[in-house]
């Protein structure tokens, strides 16, 4: 099978994987999610 | 031949009716498939052992452990997939026997005895006959003593007068015991060839599937060769261009060819009912010759009658003793001895007993006897039977063309796989190597997967709708820990199923999890494998009912949706950022997969690009 015969056939998975790794930049590196946070910080507040 | 063949297959413009070419990877190939399913499978156990230890939500056990079991249930299930596609190592092909000596029969030299069986109950007589010229047709270099009968269990005139003047022999019965199975057995009992060929009515045989499948049968050890069903009227779809030249005139066809330039041909409404079975015969069983383990699925596979006749044996023994056992048991209950101290002119007649009640049968008379037979077949350790998966498609047939038929259809697979797996379960048969046990239990695993799928579905509205979230934190932790997993399991997939729309497959994978599960409850209630259909609802053609549960769970997943991001946006809590972001991508796949079932059930042939393809399986059998 010639490759771009290949991909053709791949692309929705291609998009899916590219939608994976955006996602995956956005919330690593934007800092959109905090990390998790340190024990007993989820204890109610004073 | 070849070029006849391929001359055969292309009866349409559409390059979807040509069969798929069998994949053929190189070594390097190979290597970073296997590669990246080791890594895929580091990964998610990283991953699983993240969750179990790190971020259930103890607060919310009956939110968060049902997802944690159908987590690690769905990760068993990809274990057992990257096992079962392993490696595609592949049986050479001796030459062709040019006798029946070649092949390990006894006796004086004769040519190679061949019975076709095309097994019928009321299929159009027209199709039949395509089936059977084509049949005729078959060519092998050598003489070969080919018989061709028609199984009829219509018990129809008009049949046994087509099979008469196309000088092909009719057989029929009086009843229809054991349907399909009892209709091939029947057919056994009247014939003798040294192999035989189970084709459906609506098969359509290349010239070459005689030559293509006999030499492997020089193996005295093979049993069976099981060609891959290719189905030749499935629908292609609309061209974008043609699309939207349709609804936007000569702009529309001049941006779908722009766009079909960039992406390659895209078309509307193609496949609609996922018939398309190149993932599953090019490469989930061809990957089981591994192992010695791909089965029998019926129409395009060729027998070694000697090795059907050995199952039947000793399936029959094997019921024998547990029909006499049982009936030994019933009378020392009543007071007729003790245990084991049975007088022996009693026991004979038990044995005489059962031996009247209990049917011989190379065909287990069962709903999936194709994939029974096959179990029995490998686990006969003391022959050491081995199947083959043939890589290149010799025969074409037709596909369900309706949601309802491809329910029926799917919900007898599932039933009766379910069944062999809770009343005969393979993994406990003696005989079957670890191999042969692995590739068995994913093939069965994947009938219960409605169980873990079901969970899958139902938490991200679950979550979006009460702001109870069954992780302990959407942390960057979280992510960190799985999209390398889901990444990973995407980049295995492209490259280990290259060629093949593996996406699709998965879809109806997910979506069909209703007719599953009501097969697996049917099961578990010892209820027959049947699926009732109202005439009213079979003459209507609309199945909305039968995607009534895709639907609901597609509809709570958009209300919950909008309800999840309305309480974000309000800043109310539970619903934090990472939580909507994790959620809206997991919904957004689970609607994808919906997508295509739900479109099936209001799926319309188009009548300039579909129906042609539809209807010229019919015209070309006049």
């Amino acid at each position: 099978m010639r490759f771009r015969d290949g991909l053709v056939v791949a692309r929705g998975q291609v998009l899916w994987i590219l939608l994976l790794v955006l996602s995956s930049v956005v919330i690593l590196r934007a800092e959109l999610v905090p990390d998790a946070p340190p024990a007993g910080a989820t204890a109610a507040p004073d | 031949m070849r070029a006849r063949q391929v001359d055969r297959a292309r009866v349409t413009r559409f390059e979807r009716q040509e069969p798929w070419v069998p994949h053929d990877y190189g070594p390097v190939h190979r290597r970073l498939w296997q590669g990246l399913v080791v890594l895929t499978l580091g990964f998610g156990a990283w991953y699983m052992l993240w969750r179990w230890t790190v971020s259930i939500n103890w607060d919310a056990p009956w939110i968060a452990l049902p997802l944690a079991c159908a987590e690690t249930a769905a990760f068993g299930g990809l274990i057992l997939h990257g096992a079962s596609n392993w490696s595609d190592w592949r049986p050479e092909r001796p030459p062709l026997p040019v006798e029946a000596g070649d092949i390990g029969m006894e006796g004086p030299a004769r040519p190679l005895a061949v019975d076709v069986f095309f097994a019928t109950y009321d299929e159009e007589v027209e199709m039949l006959r395509g089936g059977v010229r084509d049949a005729l047709a078959m060519t092998y270099p050598v003489p070969v003593d080919l018989r061709i009968h028609v199984l009829d269990d219509g018990r129809r005139p008009a049949m046994a007068q087509m099979a008469a003047e196309e000088g092909v022999d009719y057989i029929t019965r009086e009843d229809n015991t054991g349907y399909k199975a009892g209709n091939l057995r029947n057919a056994m009992e009247r014939t003798s060839g040294d192999v035989i060929v189970i084709f459906d009515a609506d098969t359509r045989p290349f010239p070459d599937f005689l030559t293509e499948t006999l030499g492997y049968f020089r193996d005295p050890k093979v049993a069976w060769v099981q060609t891959p069903q290719w189905f030749w009227d499935i629908p292609p779809g609309v061209p974008l261009p043609d699309w939207l030249g349709r609804h936007f005139g000569a702009v529309g066809r001049g941006t779908g060819r722009a766009v079909e330039a960039v992406v390659g041909p895209v078309r509307l409404g193609a496949d609609p009912f996922g018939n398309d079975p190149q993932v599953f015969y090019d490469f989930i069983q061809m990957r089981r010759n591994a192992a010695n383990a791909s089965f029998c699925c019926g129409a395009g596979s060729v027998h070694r009658r000697e090795a059907l006749m050995e199952a039947a044996i000793r399936a029959w023994v094997a019921e024998l003793e547990q029909a006499v056992a049982a009936q030994a048991a019933g009378l020392v209950a009543l007071g007729a001895g003790r245990a084991g101290e049975m007088d022996e002119e009693i026991a004979g007649t038990l044995r005489n007993l059962s031996a009247q009640a209990v049917d011989f049968t190379p065909f287990k008379l069962h709903v999936s006897e194709d994939i029974y037979t096959s179990i029995m077949l490998h686990s006969d350790r003391e022959r050491g039977w081995r199947s083959v998966m043939h890589p290149k498609v010799v025969s074409r047939m037709t596909s369900p063309r309706d949601l309802l038929s491809w329910t029926i259809q799917r919900y007898k697979y599932a039933g009766g796989s379910l069944d062999i797996l809770i009343n005969d379960n393979p993994l406990f048969r003696r005989g079957l190597g670890p191999g042969q046990k692995v590739m068995y239990a994913a093939t069965f695993l994947s009938y219960l997967s409605p169980v873990w799928t079901l969970v899958l579905l139902l938490s991200p509205p679950l979550y979006l709708m009460t702001g109870v979230a069954p992780i302990s934190a959407y942390t960057a932790d979280y992510f960190a820990h799985l999209l390398p997993f889901l990444l990973l399991n995407e980049m295995a997939q492209l490259v280990g199923f290259w060629g093949a729309d593996t996406q699709g497959a998965r879809r109806w994978y997910v979506a069909m999890f209703p007719l599953k599960l009501k097969a697996l409850l049917a099961v578990l209630r010892g209820e027959r494998i049947r699926f009732p259909v109202t005439p009213k609802e079979r003459s209507e053609g609309a199945f909305y009912g039968l995607v009534l549960p895709q639907f609901t769970v597609a509809v709570a997943t958009l209300v919950a949706l909008a309800w999840g991001w309305g309480r974000h946006m309000a800043g109310i809590e539970g619903y934090g950022l990472g939580a909507m972001v994790a959620n809206s991508l997991w919904s957004g796949y689970n609607l994808l997969a919906l997508w295509p079932v739900l479109r099936a059930a209001v799926w319309q042939p188009d009548a300039e690009f579909d129906v042609p393809v539809m209807q010229e399986y019919r015209n070309a059998l006049s």
